[in-house]
Formats: structure tokens, C-alpha cells, sequence
């Protein structure tokens, strides 16, 4: 039997499988969280023992994420700076850029720069395989629009424009836009096409139809629906789709000036370039400061997530914005239509058609997006949570996956013991970690104080709580001060006291934050998965000059030259 | 090798490092949590990291030779009354 990757597989003994499979993740939640919390009633020790082993655990995984994290900053701030187009010319000369920029600047980031510069381009000479021709390189950037007005995907088409790499050569620009919105989208997108046709390679306007049979409304369909056009395309135009980068990026979304540079010097680089796609870091920082402190806090803690993740190739996922090689997702069939997170499910669709010989390869540049907004505060929550729920809605992968791995036996091995391992940190981690931080490590006091102070068992858990959350205190602090990098950038005009207070928010805010932000929409996704109820897709609402600090945002974030 | 093929193998050699440090601590703090791992073998009811009864444990304070009779007679005593008395 044929594996497809859907949610609604026709075969009936698969249905059952992803049924069952769907609810795992909640049985899996609830599990740990009734576990841990009844059995510090009924059996002291035993609830002591697996809070106290909870405990370490965290505190070895704050340590494990520290240091990466500290990695992850130190490759991003030595390497955003960089000169992507000079890399690129030092790639296809592969000159030795060690020896060659020993006379430039000495700061410690140039100089971590150019060692990660000097081990590509060494990686890169003979007997490795030659590179592919610069000149060829062709990048198709797909822009889903849904109901956005005009002014929210400008910016993202001028810094497209705004590119060092030659957009006038290298760069196909496609506007995918849903024909059940209002005529007035379709109108705008076909104003931005007259006015940017001649910045790009080509511009063009792929509309979505409506109701197209099989599919879900959402990103996935309409991207799908905008790439598969493009195989045509490319065929009547005799270009060779496997030159062809294709980039998927959010309408809100801003690259650097350097952005296709940077993609490009690393697609050239990775001989296994067909086996792999690649990640940037996404800031979602466009408008932070409008923001109120709660979502703040959790989108700029997605971006530290995001940062971690790229230190291993064995974790990343594409997320928000990601490039592929339009030859790669061709031969594995494009977006799932029918899946509403689309960014982690094309990754799961082509790990398992590639069986699981694919990757996701991280880019040291920052892509600038929006994060959660609204015209009051509980509007700006309530936005922020319907995109958590849609984001932790990701875990309707793990069924499919699953059945990929259990039923078929689509990959083996390593790759597949990360996949696991992945999806059950994922569904655990966000839903449960918040919850048990929070309450259930107070319930051993709860039980003292019902059983009169009798059970001392459970004396040495204070301890090893206090440690935990002192030192967890000291990790938000750290977070605070280190998202701090990329909160203040698009902060021009803040008072100073608001920044000063900005690590401060972290320590007061992010425990509730993490709550009703974090566990609260990951356990309710796991419930409409479960119980079958499924999310509908509805974009996030745009803000965008209707606030003030937006022109500013705007001038900010497109400046020529920030990557 | 390219620079994000060192770091991932740097990551999986760390993420070994602290799966193999995790599994040794883990005994030792519960095992100290427990009272366990004390002089004196196990001492059910007492615990080496005292917090939600931090007053000093009395069994663990030697009890000097000319006041353990006392101790003995008291201990006697109190267990003759919650036999006789009524509870």
C-alpha cells in the first residue's frame, strides 16, 4: 500500500491508524501531568522521586540550551555582518579568505566570520564535486497573500528588490493570492506586479482557486497550488528546475539585503545541496514594541527555540520562511494541500519521500516578521493565541509521520530515532513543562500541609526546587538580556526606561506567558486533534499603519545592508 | 566539513555527555534527597536536605553516654503511657 502524507488517507484500517495516532499526543500530556500530580498524594515518594528527576532533567536541559544558545549568537552576530556577495566570489574563485582579510579588521566576530568563511570554501576545493555556476542560479520567491492589504507585503518587496544579489537576474518574484478573498486583493497584488515587474527577473500573480477539490484553505494549498504552476513555467521558458531555489516567505515578512546572498553561497557550498533545505532565523520583531509584554515574550522566546534548533541539522525544521530546491519538492510532491501548519509539514512530506535522508540546513541571517497584534490588549492576546493554537495545531504531523514510520517503515535508523525523539519533545515539552513548573511542583507543600508535616520524604524536594528556580530565574534573565539584541533593533523611539525594563519582563511576565501562551493552546490543539475537530485557517490580522511606529518599522527594518 | 555539520556534531557529543551526567546524578540527588546515602544506613522519615522542617533532626545529634539512660527511661515511660492511657 501506497504512503501518502495527508490527514485523510482513504484506506479505512489507515484512518483508524492516524486516529489512534492523533490522540496520542493528549494521552501522552495528560499522562505525565496526572501521573506526576496524583502520585504526590497517594504515593509521597514516588510523587517526590518524579518531581525531583523532572527537576534535574530541567536543569540539565536550561544548561544544554544555554550553551547552545550561546553558539547559535555567536555564529549569528560574526557572521550577519558579513559580505555574502564577496563570500560568494571568494566560493567561486575559491580563493583563501583567511590569509586574504588578515590585514581587515581584528574584532572577534570578523575573525570567527572568516574561520567559518575559510572551512566552506575549504570544504568546497578538489577533490569535492565543482560547484554549480553562480550565473545559473535562479531564486523563485513565492508570497502567499491572503486577505493582506497592500502595505503589508510592500516592505517585503522592496528589500526584495533592494537585494545584492542581482534581482534583475537571479530573481522571480510570485504573488500567490486567494481568489475567495475580495476582488481588492487580486487588484492590489496586479498594482504591485506593474510597478516591481522590471526590479525582478519576472513578477508574476498566481491566483488560487477557490474550493479546488481535496484541499484545505490556507498557506499549504495556496503555495502548492503557486509552485506547481511555476513547473509549466519553467519548462516553457527552457530553464532547468534544478537550478532553481524556490524561498517561501510570509507577506510580512523583511530579509536583509544580503539575504539571497547568504542562500546562495550555501546552496553552492552544500554538496548535498538536493537532500536538503535551508532555514534562517526568524525575528518576529517588525513590531514588537506595539505589542503588550505577554506576546513580546513568547515571540521573541520562539526566535531563542528557533536559535537553539539551528545548532544541529538533526533538529532543524523549516518554520515561517524557508528555501528549498524547487527540483527537491517536485519530486516529492509540493505542500501537503490538506495540512494546516504547511512550513513543517512540507519538511515531514519530503524527509519521509527522501526516507528521511534530508535535512534542514540553518542560515546565519534573520528574517524580520510580524508578531501577534491587536487594536487592545485582549485583542492582541487573542491573536496571539489563535496563531499559537494554529502553530501547536503542527502536531497533527506527528499522526502522520508516525504511520510514515510505524506502518510503512519509511526511514530507519538514526534519522528515524530523531524523528521520534523530535515529536515526543515537542508535543511534551510545550504543553506540560509550563504546567508542572508552575503548579505541580507546589503540590508536595500542598501535601505537607494536608498531612499535617508527617511525610518528611519529601523535605529534600524544597531544596532541589529552590535551586531549580533560582536557576531558572537566572536563565530568563539571560533570555531577557540576549533577545534583548534583536528587540531593540526596530526599537528606534522607545523610551529608554521601557528598554531598560525589557529583561524584567522576562523574569515577571514569561511564567504566565508560557501558560496561557504555551501550554494552554498546545493541549487545546491536542484536544481538537484528538477529538477531530478541525482548526480553520484564518490570517493573523495586520496592524500595519494603523498604529503608530510603523513608518518607522519600516525604515528600519529595509535598511540596505542588515541581514 | 562545513561549519553547521561541526556544530551538529559538537551538539550530538554534548547531548551524550549530559544524557550520561543526567543518569549518574540523578541517583545521588534522589538517594540525598532520601536520607539514603547518610553515615547510618537508611533512616526512613528523615531526609539529608531539610526544608519544610528545617529544625535539626535528633537522631542525628550524638546523644552524650551519662544522658542515654535518661533518654532510654523516657522513652520507656512515654511508650508505658500510650499504652495505658487512653488514646
Amino acid at each position: 500500500m501506497r504512503f501518502e502524507y495527508t490527514p485523510f488517507p482513504e484506506d479505512p484500517e489507515e484512518m483508524a491508524w492516524h486516529r489512534a495516532l492523533c490522540r496520542l499526543p493528549l494521552i501522552a500530556t495528560w499522562s505525565v501531568l496526572l501521573i506526576m500530580g496524583i502520585s504526590v498524594f497517594a504515593f509521597p515518594y514516588l510523587g517526590a522521586a518524579l518531581i525531583i528527576a523532572f527537576l534535574l532533567f530541567y536543569v540539565f536541559r536550561l544548561a544544554y540550551y544555554g550553551l547552545f544558545l550561546a553558539v547559535a549568537f555567536l555564529r549569528v552576530l560574526s557572521e550577519e555582518r558579513s559580505s555574502w556577495m564577496e563570500r560568494l566570489r571568494d566560493l567561486a574563485a575559491t580563493a583563501s579568505p583567511a590569509s586574504r582579510k588578515k590585514g581587515g579588521k581584528s574584532r572577534f566576530g570578523n575573525r570567527i566570520a572568516s574561520l567559518l568563511h575559510a572551512q566552506v570554501v575549504e570544504s568546497c576545493r578538489p577533490p569535492a564535486a565543482p560547484l554549480p555556476e553562480l550565473e545559473r542560479l535562479l531564486h523563485l520567491v513565492i508570497i502567499p497573500v491572503a486577505n493582506e492589504d497592500r502595505k503589508v507585503y510592500e516592505p517585503a518587496l522592496r528589500a526584495l528588490a533592494a537585494g545584492s544579489l542581482d534581482p534583475k537576474r537571479h530573481m522571480i518574484v510570485v504573488l500567490a493570492v486567494e481568489a475567495r478573498f475580495t476582488a481588492r486583493v487580486s487588484a492590489q497584488a496586479e498594482a504591485a506586479r506593474r510597478e516591481y515587474r522590471d526590479a525582478f527577473r519576472d513578477f508574476l500573480v498566481v491566483s488560487h482557486p477557490a474550493d479546488l477539490p481535496g484541499e484545505v484553505p490556507g498557506k499549504g494549498s495556496n503555495v502548492g497550488y503557486a509552485a506547481s504552476t511555476m513547473t509549466e513555467y519553467f519548462l516553457g521558458h527552457s530553464l532547468d528546475p534544478s537550478d532553481v531555489v524556490l524561498t517561501c516567505i510570509d507577506a510580512d515578512a523583511v530579509v536583509g539585503r544580503e539575504y539571497f546572498a547568504c542562500l546562495s553561497y550555501y546552496w553552492l557550498a552544500e554538496p548535498d545541496r538536493v537532500r536538503c533545505c535551508f532555514q534562517p532565523l526568524p525575528v518576529f520583531g517588525n513590531n514588537i514594541w506595539k505589542t503588550n509584554p505577554l506576546v513580546r515574550v513568547i515571540e521573541m522566546s520562539a526566535t531563542l527555540l528557533q536559535m537553539i534548533d539551528s545548532t544541529s541539522v538533526d533538529t532543524l525544521v523549516s518554520f515561517s520562511c524557508y528555501s528549498y530546491g524547487f527540483s527537491t519538492l517536485e519530486q516529492a510532491g509540493f505542500w501537503p494541500p490538506d495540512v494546516i501548519g504547511e512550513d513543517a509539514a512540507v519538511f515531514w512530506k519530503t524527509f519521509l519521500h527522501y526516507g528521511g535522508d534530508f535535512r534542514a540546513i540553518p542560515l546565519p541571517v534573520t528574517v524580520s516578521m510580524d508578531a501577534a497584534e491587536g487594536r487592545t490588549f485582549w485583542k492582541a492576546l487573542g491573536a496571539a493565541y489563535r496563531q499559537k493554537l494554529r502553530w501547536a495545531y503542527g502536531t497533527e504531523n506527528l499522526a502522520i509521520v508516525f504511520r510514515g514510520l510505524f506502518r510503512h517503515n519509511l526511514v530507519r535508523g538514526r534519522r528515524r530515532r530523531q524523528a521520534i525523539l523530535k515529536f515526543t519533545d515537542n508535543a511534551l515539552a510545550q504543553a506540560t513543562w509550563p504546567i508542572i513548573l508552575s503548579v505541580l511542583i507546589w503540590l508536595p507543600q500542598v501535601q505537607q500541609v494536608l498531612a499535617k508535616g508527617n511525610l518528611l520524604p519529601m523535605n529534600g524536594l524544597g531544596t532541589v526546587t529552590t535551586v531549580v528556580l533560582e536557576l531558572s530565574t537566572i536563565f530568563l534573565a539571560l533570555m531577557g538580556l540576549a533577545t534583548g539584541v534583536f528587540a531593540f533593533r526596530g526599537s528606534r523611539g522607545i523610551p529608554a526606561w521601557r528598554k531598560a525594563l525589557y529583561p524584567l519582563e522576562w523574569l515577571i511576565v514569561f511564567p504566565v506567558a508560557s501558560i496561557v501562551l504555551g501550554a494552554a493552546p498546545a493541549i487545546h490543539a491536542q484536544a481538537k486533534l484528538a477529538f477531530r475537530k478541525a482548526i480553520i485557517y484564518v490570517p493573523m490580522e495586520k496592524l500595519r499603519g494603523e498604529t503608530a511606529g510603523t513608518a518607522k518599522w519600516e525604515t528600519e527594518n529595509a535598511v540596505p545592508g542588515r541581514t | 566539513m562545513l561549519p553547521h555539520w561541526r556544530i551538529t556534531r559538537f551538539r550530538r557529543w554534548i547531548f551524550w555527555c549530559f544524557a550520561v551526567l543526567y543518569a549518574a546524578t540523578l541517583p545521588i540527588i534522589l538517594l540525598s534527597a532520601f536520607g539514603i546515602s547518610r553515615p547510618g544506613g537508611p533512616a526512613v522519615g528523615r531526609s539529608a536536605i531539610p526544608i519544610y522542617a528545617p529544625v535539626a533532626d535528633p537522631v542525628d545529634r550524638p546523644i552524650p553516654e551519662e544522658t542515654a539512660p535518661m533518654m532510654s527511661v523516657l522513652a520507656t515511660g512515654s511508650s508505658i503511657r500510650s499504652a495505658v492511657l487512653p488514646q
